[in-house]
C-alpha cells in the first residue's frame, strides 16, 4: 500500500496557482525528497497531507486513510516537523514533548527523546529561548512520539549546522530502517541527494519529474566532464577523442577541450591527446551535480510552462 | 470537513480526552503569561477594596444592632464586578485562538492528533480555568477579610462564586468564539472592544436597545417602571450582564433588589426566571463558540 498518493490535486490561493495537478505515490518505507525551489507548492503539499489547508480539487489518501475526512487517524501515525511553525515560547522543551506524548497518548522518556535530537541539556529551559536550529530539533523530537507509521519533515536542516545536518539525515535512516516512511522537503539538494531513495521536483506548482538520483541524472544526460588545457588543438585529436568508448561529446574552446565521459574514459582521454602530439598542461574533473540537474529541469521547465 | 466533533475517547482509545490535554497546554502556558497576573491582581484589587469597604460597614451596622449579610457582600462586589469581570474575561480570551494561527504554534497543535473541534475546546476549557483561578483568589482574599471580623454565609457565597464564573464564562465564550472565527490579531482586537462595548460596558450598548425601541413605538425614552415591560424585560435579559444580575437576584437568598425593581407582584414568567437566566448564559458560550468553529474549520491554516 501506498503511504502517501495525491490524485490530480490542484489548489489556489486568490488568483495565484499553489498546485495544479500534482500526481504523486509515494511508498511505504521509502525515503522521498520533495525538491523545488521556494515558493514552488512544496509547504501547499504538506499543509494539504495534514489538512492544514483543503485543495481546490483532487484526491489526497495518506497512510490508507483521506486526508480530509479521516485527518485525525492521519496524524495519529505521522510525525511531523511542519513548515512556518513556532514554539510556545513560555513553554520548556519537556512541556512540549509532554504534550505530543499525551496527545499520542504513548508512553516515552522525554530524556531520551531529547538525547536523540542532541538537546537534553535544554530540556527545562523556556522554548523561547532556544536558537532555530534548537527549536527546530525539539519539534523533530515532537515529530518521533510514538514511533510514527510517516514522518512528514518540511524543510528538517533549516537552521542546522553541517554536523546538525548530518545528524538529521542519520536519524531519517534510522527512522526508515525502523520501519517509516520518510517524505522529507527541502531546497537544499546535497541533503536529498545524500539520503533520498526517490526524489520529485515540483516547480510553479506542477511536478515536473519523479525519479531516483540516478534516474534523473540519465534522463538528463549528466555524467562527467572532463575539461583539458592543451598547447594547440588539432581537428585530428578532436576526432580521434570522439571516437573513444565512453565519450559523449567534446566541445571545444579556444586551447580547452571539454569532454563529457564516463568516470573510466578520463585515463584514455588524456592519453590520446599525449599520443597526438599535444601537450596537456592542465586538466579538470566536474562531476555533474544535482544542483545542475535541479537548474536543468526547474529552469527548463520554466522555459516549457511558459512558452 | 473534517472528524465529527468531539468524537467520544473511548472510541478512539485515547487515554486523555484530546481536549483535555489541549486545555492543560493552553493553562500551563497561560500562566506563564503577565496577564493572568495582571487579571487576578486588578480583580483582588477589587474585592479587597469592596471587602474593607464591607467591613467598615459592618462595623457600622453592628452599633445599630444588625448584622452584615452575605447578600450584602454579593450585591456590593456585583457592581464593579458586572463590568470589571467581563474586562477580564474578554482580555483572557480573544487572543487565544488567533496569536496560535498568527505565530504558527497552531501547527505544532495541529500536527498531532486533534480535531480543530479539540482545539477550540481546549482553548475554552483552558481559558475558563485561567479565569476561574483569577475569581477564586480574589473572592478567597475577599472572604477571609470579611471573615477575620464578621461571619458570611457560606452556600449562598458559593453560588454567588459559581454564577460569577458562569458569567466570566460567558464572556470567554464570546472571545474565545470570536478569536476562532478572525484571521488576524487586529481583527481580534476589534471584536474585543465590540464585544466590551455591546455587553460588557455599564450601561453597555446592548443596555440601550430596549429604550431605543420604547423611544421608536412611544417617542418616550423612559419606561414607566424601572425594568420596563415584559417585553424590555426579555430583551435586556438577552445579555450576560442582565442574565447575571437576574441570575444572582433569584438564586441567592436574601432581599432581590431585581423583583423589588420590578415591583415584587408575584412571580415572573419562566422566560424571565433565574433558570433562563443561566440559559442565556450558556448560550454566550455555545453559540459564539459554535459559529467560531464554523469559520475556523473551513479556514486555511
Amino acid at each position: 500500500m501506498a503511504a502517501i498518493e495525491l490524485d490530480g490535486v490542484t489548489k489556489r490561493y486568490g488568483d495565484v496557482r499553489a498546485l495544479h495537478d500534482v500526481d504523486l505515490t509515494v511508498g511505504e518505507g521509502e525515503i522521498f525528497g520533495f525538491l523545488g525551489p521556494n515558493g514552488a507548492g512544496k509547504s501547499t503539499t504538506i499543509d494539504i497531507l495534514l489538512d492544514f489547508v483543503r485543495p481546490a480539487a483532487g484526491d489526497v489518501t495518506v497512510l490508507g486513510h483521506d486526508a480530509q475526512a479521516e485527518s485525525r487517524a492521519v496524524r495519529r501515525r505521522t510525525g511531523v516537523l511542519p513548515d512556518g511553525f513556532s514554539v510556545y515560547d513560555r513553554l520548556s522543551g519537556r512541556k512540549h514533548l509532554r504534550l505530543a506524548i499525551d496527545s499520542k497518548g504513548t508512553d516515552e522518556d522525554i530524556d531520551d527523546l531529547l538525547s536523540r535530537v542532541g538537546i537534553a541539556d535544554a530540556a527545562d529551559r523556556p522554548a523561547g529561548d532556544y536558537s532555530k536550529g534548537m527549536a527546530q530539533r525539539l519539534v523533530l523530537a515532537m515529530a518521533l512520539v510514538g514511533d510514527p507509521d510517516l514522518l512528514i519533515l518540511d524543510e528538517p536542516s533549516t537552521g542546522l549546522d553541517p554536523n546538525g545536518a548530518r545528524r538529521m539525515r542519520e536519524l531519517i535512516r534510522a527512522e526508515r530502517d525502523r520501519g517509516a516512511t520518510v517524505f522529507f522537503s527541502s531546497h537544499i539538494l546535497e541533503q536529498v541527494e545524500a539520503v533520498c531513495d526517490r526524489v520529485g521536483i515540483l516547480r510553479g506548482g506542477e511536478l515536473v519529474a519523479v525519479d531516483t538520483i540516478e534516474g534523473l541524472r540519465e534522463a538528463v544526460g549528466g555524467g562527467d566532464r572532463l575539461t583539458v588545457t592543451v598547447d594547440r588543438v588539432t581537428d585530428g585529436a578532436v576526432a580521434a577523442i570522439e571516437r573513444l568508448a565512453g565519450v559523449s561529446g567534446v566541445t571545444v574552446d579556444g586551447t580547452r577541450l571539454a569532454v563529457d565521459c564516463d568516470d573510466g574514459a578520463k585515463t584514455a582521454v588524456i592519453s590520446t591527446l599525449e599520443a597526438e602530439g599535444l601537450t596537456v598542461e592542465d586538466f579538470a574533473t566536474t562531476e555533474s551535480s544535482l544542483e545542475e540537474l535541479f537548474a536543468t529541469y526547474t529552469t527548463g521547465a520554466e522555459a516549457e510552462v511558459e512558452t | 470537513m473534517s472528524d465529527a466533533p468531539g468524537a467520544a475517547p473511548a472510541a478512539t482509545g485515547d487515554p486523555a480526552p484530546s481536549a483535555l490535554v489541549v486545555a492543560r497546554k493552553d493553562f500551563e502556558d497561560a500562566v506563564r503569561s503577565k496577564t493572568l497576573w495582571v487579571v487576578t491582581a486588578l480583580f483582588v484589587l477589587l474585592t479587597g477594596v469592596v471587602a474593607y469597604f464591607l467591613d467598615a460597614i459592618g462595623d457600622a451596622l453592628a452599633a445599630e444592632g444588625t448584622e452584615l449579610t452575605a447578600t450584602d457582600f454579593v450585591f456590593v462586589v456585583q457592581i464593579p464586578g458586572q463590568w470589571l469581570i467581563p474586562l477580564v474575561a474578554v482580555l483572557v480570551g480573544y487572543k487565544s485562538v488567533v496569536t496560535e494561527r498568527e505565530s504558527g504554534t497552531i501547527k505544532l497543535l495541529l500536527s498531532l492528533p486533534h480535531t480543530r473541534w479539540n482545539v477550540l475546546v481546549g482553548k475554552l476549557a483552558g481559558r475558563i480555568a485561567v479565569v476561574t483561578t483569577a475569581l477564586s483568589v480574589g473572592f478567597a482574599v475577599a472572604a477571609a477579610i470579611v471573615l477575620a471580623r464578621h461571619t458570611l454565609a457560606v452556600v449562598p457565597y458559593l453560588v454567588f462564586v459559581v454564577l460569577t464564573i458562569a458569567y466570566a464564562g460567558s464572556f470567554v465564550g464570546l472571545a474565545v468564539g470570536f478569536s476562532a472565527a478572525v484571521r488576524s490579531g487586529t481583527r481580534a482586537v476589534a471584536g474585543a472592544v465590540g464585544i466590551y462595548a455591546l455587553f460588557g460596558f455599564n450601561p453597555s450598548l446592548w443596555d440601550l436597545v430596549p429604550l431605543g425601541i420604547n423611544y421608536a413605538l412611544t417617542g418616550e425614552f423612559f419606561f414607566e417602571t424601572p425594568r420596563g415591560p415584559e417585553w424590555a424585560q426579555a430583551i435586556s435579559l438577552l445579555s450576560p450582564k442582565s442574565a447575571y444580575n437576574t441570575a444572582t437576584a433569584g438564586f441567592i437568598p436574601g432581599e432581590s433588589a431585581f423583583r423589588q425593581a420590578a415591583g415584587g407582584t408575584g412571580d415572573l414568567p419562566i422566560y424571565l426566571s433565574e433558570w433562563a437566566a443561566l440559559v442565556v448564559l450558556a448560550l454566550w458560550v455555545v453559540v459564539p463558540m459554535a459559529v467560531g468553529y464554523w469559520r475556523f474549520q473551513a479556514a486555511d491554516l
